[in-house]
């Protein structure tokens, strides 16, 4: 049975959206208690009607990939962050992705949200798939896979992006601070992360490391050519790849790069936790914060006034203390490091 | 029977190919979880932080040193001295070496105690453990029962073998050279999604020492396999088995035992359970098992004295051993780390040769450890102990202390103190080696059942410096004081021998004092370039009350160890090793051992057969003149070797 992505699956009845004015039903909970008279009830009522899309093509649609977690954290951010424009709060509301297509077509008689802001890798490739008529910003999604879908599925000029990845320069800007004697930075780079290598080693120039790049186009190269790798570089830069770099490889990662006594600069939280002597990643709130603020640029921006894909403004940097004093290297204050890092940035920009 | 190879290869099986990367990343690759590997015991604790002088052979030290056996590796770290009985038969150890049962080492292969329970030392020619999966050994310099355990007396040998997952899928080397060596060593490795494993099978042979009947035929297999579960717990499985054939013979008088050759069988099993969800926490538990097994028996040479008779005379004995440990490190408080265990050990020996019955002669060991870390920015303390309790020696208590006082990042002095004890073997304790004709028992060797375990004090002020521009040093000035040290006295009259009212009986004869210095430098000037140098100074005081066995001489006033790599262009590296041992007691002998020095030489070259990886070495030992041993009858000659590896992908 061919799978049918831009239609109702069969069987299933599209359910009234009342239910899910997420962003009312908050405020609903929240007033309850304070019905006491028919004069607050009328309130009530009215702002609950300021609420409906009155002007439906000035909402916007969060569509989360999977609803709790990283993506309920991200919408939650995004939702405060909007909150902080109180004075020209846009509609906001959360699709979930199972019902996307069938909320598309019904919106498109009123005329729909004015952007949707897909939330993880899965909400972009369906929403990439739709190519609905309406700017989409694509949040929580990884560069490389932005790009494969833009090329897959090329749609309106309007669309934008908020990369999880963090730039390289800040990358190999912590890389520097970290390991202050580091001079040459080993990158695995794979089928998928090979595009990068300009970018890389613009980057590395700029921040005066020599970089040394190996490609590999098969799992079982791995160990092989990152100890090849290693043997010629300071401190490892992990580079997220679907073949090189992920859940799967970064134990032997970590066990090779150990064993040759070279730190591993990584890009989660988890890596750190694993075993690499540091990272630079941004949370789903920062991420969330971010996006709204992007999304609120594209529904106010005019048509044509593109809005480019941007990496993440806020991050998070996270050592392992106990991998810095394995191989001893000294442990510096996070907070100063940050401020390190965003002056170097605010600098070049 | 289902043989551990069939259950390896049926799990491999089980598990999918290796892991093909999806086509694009996701947002889970950067906010999901990893597993965590290097975990609180992976991770080894810097030397500036460490309680006690520490020296590390990695895998390029072993490659430059030309070794084939374990043995030979220790003669790089200070204070070290390695001695052989014979051709197989080697006794490693730090401060003294009176000996061929080299008694006060904690020795241990992947966290597995492997010196023997019958005798005490290593039978290290049985281990089944190729030199080449070796990633790399701790040595730690002096006592530290509260890690590692007991027996941790004059120092501990840390082995640590490679993980399956950093080695590729195939190798083969093979020796062969002067002397009769002929090695061979295959491995296979499997990776998994969540399991890699390795097969490695080998066989060692050569002619032992020229004048002396002590070949070595050794043949061994050996399996790991490491299985992840989850994201935060790993099992590692570990077996091996080896059967050797070794010559034997005496550089004593040889009516009791003429040149013959023995069978020694020995194999482990090996379980260990890791629950770590950081690096800074991890629980585990380990079991294991070691089987070790002697076949020694003769026909004596004529007995003048029982008018010629032969007798037939049994040396064989078995040992078992069975080891139960937990272990929990956590952080219970920022920058501090706890860790702390509890273990239980069964030993085992029956031999009716050495111990005058058929029955088992059992040892319970258990032990309670703990180990507190506490860090500051200018120092750290290492406070710890282990309370133990055995059915030989009783209950005691090993604690440690030690502080480590960061001058700057790169220069940091250490003072410590330790206790650690030493439980009497089974032979030292309950030894009772009788050949007996009619009415005529003759006791070789007798353990009076009362011996208390040795102790030792150890006190250093030590320094370790990491000058940069590639140089380390490391150096201890120590002082140990020995009490209740287990030697063999012969006693006369003794009434249970009515051959000649005499016998060798262990007592807790001697104590000593032993003083001196030490240090250890690498210097990596270049990527090119590694010079490792070791000097000791060792200074003795005995009693010696013991006529049979002394210490005052047990170690020379100076040994000095180099070793010098370099790596040439055209895939070449060259390697010479040279040691200088001073003067000491020698053990077959009333006299001396002279000073000896030893030249190694490598060189070694690296070669591609497609993707094939390998290298072809040729090995110079004891170019500089004949190595006398320790025992002076073992005289070693130039021995040259040539070997060829493939690191197949």
């Amino acid at each position: 049975m061919p799978l049918r992505t831009d239609t109702v699956p069969s069987g299933r009845i599209p359910s009234s959206t009342a239910g899910r004015w997420v962003f009312p039903a908050r405020r609903q909970g929240t007033v309850r208690k304070h019905i006491r008279r028919p004069a607050f009830a009328l309130l009530l009522i009215l702002c609950i009607g300021c609420s409906f899309p009155v002007h439906a093509a000035d909402g916007l649609w969060l569509v989360l990939s999977r609803s709790g977690g990283a993506y309920a954290e991200f919408a939650s951010a995004f939702r405060d962050e909007a909150t902080h424009h109180a004075h020209n709060v846009p509609d906001i509301r959360v699709v979930p992705l199972d019902d996307l297509s069938v909320e598309l077509s019904a919106a498109s008689a009123t005329g729909g949200p004015g952007v949707i802001v897909s939330v993880g890798t899965s909400a972009a490739r369906a929403i990439a798939k739709l190519r609905p008529e309406r700017p989409v910003l694509y949040a929580l999604v990884p560069r490389s896979t932005y790009a494969t879908l833009m090329s897959q599925y090329p749609g309106p000029s309007d669309n934008s992006a908020l990369y999880i990845d963090q730039p390289y320069e800040r990358q190999l800007e912590l890389a520097k601070l970290a390991v202050p004697n580091a001079k040459r930075v080993g990158v695995l780079l794979g089928p998928t992360s090979r595009a990068s290598r300009t970018a890389l080693t613009r980057a590395a120039l700029r921040s005066g490391l020599r970089l040394v790049v190996h490609e590999i186009t098969d799992p079982s190269q791995l160990i092989d050519q990152l100890s090849n790798l290693l043997e010629r570089s300071d401190v490892f830069l992990a580079i997220p790849d679907p073949l090189v770099s992920n859940q799967r490889t970064a134990p032997n990662i970590l066990l090779t790069t150990y064993r040759y006594r070279r730190p591993v600069i990584a890009y989660s939280r988890a890596y750190v936790r694993a075993g690499a002597l540091c990272a630079v990643y941004s949370t789903p709130r920062q991420l969330g914060a971010q996006a709204y603020g992007l999304a609120a640029k594209m529904l106010a921006d005019n048509p044509g006034n593109h809005v480019a894909p941007q990496y993440p403004r806020q991050f998070d940097i996270r050592f392992n203390e106990y991998v810095a004093r394995s191989l001893t290297l000294p442990i510096p204050d996070i907070e100063a490091l940050k401020r390190r890092l965003l002056n170097r940035e605010g600098v070049k920009r | 029977m289902i043989r551990p190879v069939t259950i390896f290869v049926c799990l491999a099986g089980a598990v999918p190919l290796a892991a093909r990367g999806e086509a694009t990343l996701s947002e889970q690759d950067f906010l999901g979880e990893v597993p965590v590997v290097l975990s609180a015991t992976r991770l080894a604790q810097p030397l500036t932080d460490a309680p006690a002088a520490i020296t590390v052979i990695d895998r390029e030290m072993i490659e430059a040193s030309g070794a084939r056996d374990i043995p030979d590796l220790f003669r790089l770290v200070p204070g070290f001295l390695v001695g052989h009985d014979d051709g197989h038969t080697a006794a490693v150890s730090y401060h003294m070496l009176n000996e061929v049962y080299s008694r006060r080492m904690q020795v241990l292969v992947d966290g597995r105690s492997v010196y023997t329970p019958s005798f005490g030392g290593v039978p290290w020619s049985d281990l089944p453990l190729s030199i080449d999966d070796i990633e790399r050994i701790e040595v730690i310099r002096g006592p530290n029962a509260a890690t590692y355990g007991s027996n941790s007396f004059l120092g501990i040998i840390s082995i640590i073998t490679r993980h399956p997952a950093l080695q590729p899928t195939g190798m083969l080397r093979a020796n062969a050279g002067t002397n009769d060596i002929h090695d061979g060593t295959a491995r296979y490795v499997g990776h998994g999604t969540n399991l890699d494993y390795r097969i490695t099978t080998g066989y060692r042979a050569d002619g032992g020492f020229p004048s002396r009947h002590d070949s070595t035929q050794a043949r061994y297999l050996s399996l790991r396999g490491d299985y992840r579960f989850g994201l935060y717990d790993t099992l590692r499985v570990e077996a091996g088995a080896s059967d050797n054939d070794l010559q034997e013979d005496t550089t004593f008088d040889p009516t009791d035992y003429p040149p013959h050759t023995k069978q020694t069988e020995s194999h482990f099993e090996q379980l260990r359970w890791r629950h770590s969800v950081s690096t800074a926490r991890e629980f585990s538990v380990q079991f294991y098992h070691n089987y070790h097994n002697t076949r020694d028996e003769v026909l004596t040479l004529p007995i003048a004295a029982l008018g010629g008779l032969q007798l037939p005379i049994s040396y064989s004995y078995r040992s078992e051993r069975y080891d139960l440990e937990l272990q929990d490190i956590f952080s219970p408080a920022p920058n501090t780390r706890l860790v702390w265990g509890a273990s239980t050990r069964r030993d085992e020996v029956i031999s009716p040769a050495y111990l005058n019955t058929n029955e088992p002669i059992r040892n319970v060991t258990n032990r309670i450890f703990g180990n507190l870390e506490w860090r500051k920015p200018h120092f750290t303390v290492n406070a710890g102990a282990m309370w133990e309790n055995n059915d030989f020696s009783g209950a005691s208590v090993s604690p440690r202390l030690a502080i480590n006082y960061h001058l700057t990042p790169r220069h940091t002095v250490r003072l410590s103190a330790s206790r650690a004890t030493r439980t009497p073997v089974t032979i030292e304790d309950y030894g009772n080696q009788v050949n007996a004709v009619g009415p005529i028992r003759d006791v070789g060797l007798y353990g009076p059942r009362n011996l208390k375990a040795e102790t030792i004090d150890s006190y250093e002020l030590g320094y370790v410096g990491q000058l940069g521009g590639g140089l380390d040093i490391d150096a201890k000035l120590y002082r140990d004081e020995l009490k209740h040290l287990i030697t063999y006295e012969t006693v006369t009259p003794f009434p249970g021998d009515t051959f000649n009212n005499e016998a060798p009986v262990f007592g807790n004869y001697d104590q000593a004092r032993i003083m001196g210095f030490e240090t250890g430098v690498n210097y990596r000037p270049t990527p090119a370039d590694r010079l490792v140098v070791a000097y000791a100074y060792t200074d003795i005081w005995s009693t010696d009350n013991s006529s049979e066995v002394q210490y005052s001489h047990a170690a020379p006033f100076n040994t000095l160890s180099t070793l010098y790599l370099h790596r040439f262009t055209g895939q070449y590296m060259g390697s010479i090793a040279f040691y200088y041992t001073g003067k000491m007691q020698a053990w077959d002998s009333l006299s001396f051992r002279p000073p000896t020095k030893r030249l190694d030489l490598r060189l070694a070259k690296e070669f591609h057969v497609g993707a094939t990886h390998g290298q072809a070495a040729f090995v110079v030992q004891h170019a500089w003149q004949e190595d006398v041993g320790i025992k002076l009858q073992n005289i070693s000659p130039l021995t040259v070797y040539a070997s060829v590896k493939l690191d197949i992908p």
